[in-house]
């Protein structure tokens, strides 16, 4: 079916600025440095933190707002369970971005299939599954035992970040066969 | 691999080292090294040409072909492990 051409409106929308490889890794580089450093703090922070406040008489918290309001105790083992989740998953996110980093220096040197990539990848795939499937059934647990808290998340929450896995991995071969090809390169005379 | 890189008995022939024939050819010692022991997957038709030139032969006289089974994977994988571990 043709769809039929429609009147140019005059608008000119300006070129973004050319980005050199070198910048553009650069800026990775650095974003990935910060979140890194961010992410590993709040690794100690987080649970440091979380069981400050127990220790200070902090028993018990509001989830919602209004009249559908509830008041949760939190007995030491939801503290300790808190703050070993917010270790977790901050402590995996942040060994996600040191692997990037990695990559990132690799790339800069101008080696980017380098055969640690490949391992690296496939550890990013690894954090992020577990990240993601860690998430999941947490807040399927909260939802469970402290009802009226979290609705439960449903199976098909599950998809997306499965995508991005196999994605992943996907670049990972990828990385793996650019490897062998950069060996079979080394190799020649 | 089962091409055999005959640099040895030329370099012989030739009472000529190594490294001068690297210096002469213009690849680094280490990838003449790499060639002249079998490690070598290719070579270019620039450096045969380059190598025939400087050793005053054929190609045939510095590559031969020996009629058997291949080597089965002699390199690394590229995650760097030895052929045969995972």
């Amino acid at each position: 079916m043709r769809f039929p051409k429609t009147k140019a409106l005059g608008i000119r929308t300006p070129s973004l600025p050319h980005l050199s490889l070198v910048s553009i890794s650069s800026v990775a580089s650095t974003a990935c440095t910060v979140a890194f450093w961010v992410l590993s703090v709040g690794a100690i922070l987080v649970p440091v933190a979380v069981v400050a406040l127990k220790l200070l008489g902090w028993s018990l918290v509001t989830a919602g707002t209004g009249e559908d309001a509830i008041v949760i105790p939190l007995p030491w083992a939801y503290v300790l369970l808190v703050a070993t989740a917010a270790f977790a998953y901050l402590s995996i996110s942040a060994l996600i971005f040191r692997l990037l980093i990695g990559i990132v220096a690799t790339l800069r040197l101008g080696d980017p299939f380098h055969p640690q990539n490949v391992r690296r990848l496939h550890q990013i795939g690894a954090a992020f599954a577990s990240v993601t499937l860690g998430v999941w059934v947490g807040q399927f647990l909260v939802a469970r035992f402290v009802r009226g808290a979290m609705e439960a998340p449903s199976l098909f929450d599950l998809i997306t970040p499965s995508f991005a896995v196999v994605i992943i991995v996907v670049i990972a071969e990828v990385f793996r066969e650019g490897a062998r090809l950069r060996r079979e390169s080394e190799l020649t005379i | 691999m089962a091409i055999r890189v005959q640099l040895d008995r030329i370099l012989l022939e030739r009472r000529m080292s190594l490294t001068e024939l690297a210096d002469r050819v213009g690849v680094t010692l280490a990838n003449l090294s790499i060639l002249k022991t079998g490690k070598a997957r290719a070579i270019r038709f620039t450096t045969l040409d380059a190598l025939c030139r400087e050793l005053n032969c054929q190609p045939g006289d510095l590559l031969t072909q020996t009629p058997g089974p291949q080597d089965a994977g002699s390199d690394e994988d590229p995650d760097g492990n030895a052929p045969g571990t995972t």
